[in-house]
């Protein structure tokens, strides 16, 4: 087990809840065709200054998750709480900023880079035109750019730095929270550590509170202090302290880890069952009786296929929803 | 530079339009039957017509109406399609589908009926010209403004801007029109010198503008008595086409500095 | 199986040009790569390091009014006509083919995944093809490949499209497989399970791959001899082992530590970013600029690329010694 790094910005339980959200229900599809469960009664909180990872592949839900957290998309049933009661998103629109997955198409190409980072400093804030341009400058800086690129438009930018950008007009708002979809996918290597670089500093440096999604184990690894690994809509294990990973115990994040370890012993492991059917059936939780993942479980039993498997203590600051750990 | 000409050309014949009654060297309506079809000369640079009157200053005066209309019914149609496309294309539902279908209805006259009609209802005159023209002109600008919002409208960019605190009005405004603006410039210069052309065609078959008055399509028509005198005809034809031509033209580079511009 | 330890493929100075005008704006510099018969050689580097485009100059797939390919290609000692597009018939996906990164974008959407396998053939193979093409659908592990046949690539998803276009670029059984990104656009498990595919395939068919990833991951588990590239050089190659365990240019480590492995210390990112194509015109060491062992020695010239021992080449002036 990693030893504790002092001032990382870690949090102690015990802190004060920031965000909580309660069993959460999202489906899409009308009623012509057979609804998909995003979300699945998904529940967690999130403490101040900690950073919560979410792990899982496409389609599982965990940018719907963002999204509905963000108030972007309205959640079917559930609630999202912020510091103890209902969010509401018209007042508190800035406390809940998101960095988004595709960063070219999350900024306007016709905007120059400093009007982009403005924006939020125009909604929220009572500053000037003088005093907002010296703010963005300071935001640039704090993310790695320089004042001049100011001017510039999104095209001469590469995808690492557009994505800083985003980050900067993510922090204009001076977010409470900040949501963080799939930031390093469709980067490159080096960008992404540069990138997670980026965010690991912010993160020590204003003890902020963010939600990760990504489905890079190992990125989460380095940036959140919570885990959370989510499969067809539903949270299938949760990890209190994330170095305990070693004790992560659901067939699903069992090969989730070992598809990323570089080792060749997974090599050996009998392709999950959802590799050959195709996963193109089982994205997003159809609604059936069993475990969402009972589908493509190696070890999947009888009893997986009838009765749902609730989120429950494992021991202490672990949790899993499978009938095979209890 | 190259380029320039584009601009260089229609900005050159509008600011003599609009100067006419300064640089004119007659009264476009002083007919004088002593001076019928002078050849061009110090006194009448372009010569005259059949009526002994100065083509250059006719040509003047008449470009200042053929302009003035083609812009106004461009300026109005743009406007309103655009602003309707863009509402319709954020709003959805019942208002799209509600614009769409009173855009269809109107698009299913033929043009030059829905002109006939207007006019046998208001009289000819500019002023019926330009309501019928109007009436069709702007479901262009709706559709591709309606049509284009709605892709503007998928991107992440948007939810980002609702993010950042930005009312609908702001994003409509300043996200949404932005990233239509260099896709329509080309339509609205094209759309203008279909404008021109359209008054020239009407006044020359002799629904727009009333003689005395000078227009181009309308001193072509006039022209048409008189092919041994093809001056009468030249001028106004060659200023149309040049107009049109360079407005056409200016579209198409506008839109490439525009693009060159961001990338 | 053939013992053979020579190499299937093998280039010498193959070049790619862009046309910009009148002028070449160089995009790859003149590499030499070999794939061993039965083998597996990777080629890593970042987004605009050139990678692609030494698999569509492979293949013959630059248009020749944008694209100036110079340098030899030889399969199986054989030279290969990678400016001819027409010679290149008898090669390009009969002795080699090709997968591509986004399996969707490769297939025509309208087309049944069946029309694929049977395009360009004949009413009266058809029957055969159609079987052939469902043993082969088999093969790579997918459930009922007659039913799979009618249907449209959107109804399947990315790691079943990628098996479907493993399947139909082996149909012509060839020599060589060019696996351009095949994972990058798939989830991590699947990624897994393809790569595994091609691991048996390989094995299994004696196939030869040449496999371009950007993920590091991915490469030091299928391929047994690695090229790193950037901004367009080879900048060192050699063996996977050797590579991996005793890497010498400080970009194939700073690539290697860039990836956080399951800790929380700070990683330590190189900083910049690669030289887009067309901006390092030559002078010195492109890589020198976020070097983190830069010398004064280092803008100079160019390095070569030299052996150091064994079957290890790397171009950088400080480490041609400590081999």
């Amino acid at each position: 087990m990693m030893f504790r790094q002092g001032g990382q910005g870690m949090t102690e339980a015990g802190e004060k809840t920031l965000l909580e959200v309660r069993n959460l229900h999202k489906t899409y599809g009308s009623w012509k065709r057979k609804p998909v469960y995003a979300l699945d009664g998904v529940s967690f909180s999130l403490q101040e200054g900690c950073c919560l990872g979410v792990v899982g592949e496409s389609g599982c839900g965990k940018s719907t998750l963002c999204r509905v957290i963000a108030g972007i998309e309205r959640q079917d049933r559930g609630e999202v709480l912020y510091e103890g009661s209902s969010m509401d998103y018209k007042k508190r629109r800035n406390s809940l900023q998101m960095v988004f997955q595709n960063s070219m198409d999350a900024v306007n190409i016709h905007l120059r880079v400093g009007d982009i980072i403005a924006e939020p400093l125009e909604n929220f804030t009572s500053l000037n035109r003088t005093q907002r341009e010296q703010e963005v400058g300071r935001l640039l800086e704090l993310v790695g750019l320089s004042v001049e690129d100011r001017i510039k438009y999104p095209r001469q930018f590469s995808g690492g730095q557009l994505q800083r950008i985003c980050i900067a007009r993510a922090l204009a708002a001076d977010p409470r929270i900040l949501l963080l979809d799939e930031p390093l996918s469709s980067l490159d290597v080096s960008v992404q550590a540069q990138l997670l670089n980026l965010l690991w500093d912010l993160k020590k440096e204003f003890k902020l509170t963010c939600l990760l999604v990504s489905h890079d184990l190992e990125a989460v690894y380095y940036l959140a202090d919570k885990l959370l690994v989510m499969y067809g809509g539903a949270v299938v294990e949760e990890l209190v302290d994330i170095r305990d990973f070693a004790r992560l115990r659901h067939p699903y994040t069992r090969r989730l880890i070992e598809a990323g370890a570089l080792e060749e012993e997974g090599w050996e492991v009998v392709p999950e069952r959802a590799g050959i059917l195709g996963r193109k059936e089982s994205s997003g939780g159809l609604l059936g009786k069993g475990c969402v993942y009972a589908k493509h479980c190696p070890r999947a039993k009888e009893s997986c296929f009838e009765r749902r498997p609730v989120l429950s203590q494992w021991e202490a600051g672990h949790k899993i929803a499978c009938h095979l750990s209890t | 530079m190259k380029g320039r000409i584009y601009l260089f050309l229609p900005v050159l014949l509008l600011l003599a339009c609009l100067l006419a009654p300064w640089l004119a060297p007659c009264d476009p309506n002083q007919a004088d039957p002593t001076m019928k079809f002078a050849e061009m000369s110090p006194e009448h640079w372009l010569g005259t017509d059949y009526l002994g009157r100065d083509i250059f200053s006719r040509l003047l005066w008449g470009g200042r109406r053929t302009m003035g209309y083609g812009a106004l019914v461009t300026a109005v149609s743009a406007l309103v399609g655009t602003g309707l496309g863009m509402l319709s294309g954020l709003a959805g539902g019942f208002f799209d589908g509600a614009v769409m279908k009173g855009s269809d209805v109107l698009r299913s006259f033929p043009g030059v009926v829905l002109v006939l009609i207007v006019v046998s209802i208001q009289g000819v005159g500019i002023r019926s010209i330009c309501l019928a023209m109007l009436l069709t002109r702007w479901i262009w600008y709706a559709r591709m403004a309606r049509n284009m919002t709605r892709v503007e409208m998928g991107r992440t960019s948007i939810q980002a801007s609702r993010l950042a605190g930005s009312n609908w009005f702001k994003i409509l405004r300043r996200h949404i029109f932005i990233s239509i603006l260099p896709e329509m410039l080309p339509v609205l210069s094209l759309d203008f010198g279909g404008a021109l052309l359209a008054i020239s065609s009407y006044s020359f078959l002799g629904l727009g503008i009333l003689p005395p008055e000078a227009e181009w399509g309308m001193m072509i028509n006039d022209g048409r008595n008189y092919m041994e005198h093809p001056g009468m005809m030249l001028w106004p034809g060659l200023c149309v086409v040049l107009i049109v031509i360079s407005v056409n033209l200016l579209g198409d580079k506008l839109r490439d500095r525009l693009e060159a511009r961001r990338s | 199986m053939k013992e053979n330890t020579a190499d299937l493929l093998s280039t010498q100075g193959l070049a790619v040009s862009m046309r910009d005008g009148k002028e070449l704006i160089p995009v790859v510099h003149p590499c030499d790569i070999s794939v061993k018969r039965g083998g597996c050689t990777g080629i890593i580097g970042e987004s605009g390091c050139g990678k692609s485009m030494i698999c569509r100059a492979l293949l013959g797939l630059h248009a020749p009014e944008q694209w100036q390919i110079g340098g030899q290609v030889y399969l199986d000692g054989e030279q290969v006509p990678i400016e001819s597009d027409d010679a290149m018939d008898g090669f390009r996906g009969r002795r080699m083919t090709m997968i591509l990164q986004e399996p969707l974008s490769a297939f025509d959407s309208r087309m049944t995944i069946g029309a694929h396998f049977l395009e360009g053939c004949r009413r009266k193979q058809k029957a055969l093809r159609r079987q052939g093409a469902e043993e082969w659908l088999k093969r790579m592990d997918l459930q009922d490949p007659g039913g799979l046949m009618k249907r449209y690539p959107f109804e399947l998803s990315g790691g079943m499209l990628q098996r479907v276009m493993i399947a139909l670029s082996l149909m012509t059984e060839p020599e060589l497989l060019i696996a351009d990104e095949p994972t990058t656009a798939l989830d991590s498990t699947v990624q897994r399970d393809i790569l595994l595919l091609l691991a048996e395939l390989k094995k299994e068919w004696n196939l030869s791959l040449l496999l371009v990833s950007h993920d590091l991951r991915v490469i030091s588990r299928m391929a047994d001899r690695i090229y790193v590239m950037y901004a367009g050089q080879i900048v060192e190659w050699g063996s996977m082992e050797e590579l991996m365990e005793n890497p010498l240019h400080p970009y194939t480590k700073g690539l290697i530590r860039s990836r956080p492995s399951y800790s929380k210390e700070r990683l330590t990112a190189m900083t910049g970013r690669p030289p887009r194509v067309g901006e390092w015109m030559g002078a010195g060491c492109p890589f020198a600029p976020r070097c983190p062992e830069a010398a004064g020695e280092c803008s100079g010239e160019l390095p070569e690329l030299k052996q150091t021992k064994g079957e290890h080449f790397v171009r950088c002036c400080r480490q041609w010694d400590r081999g």
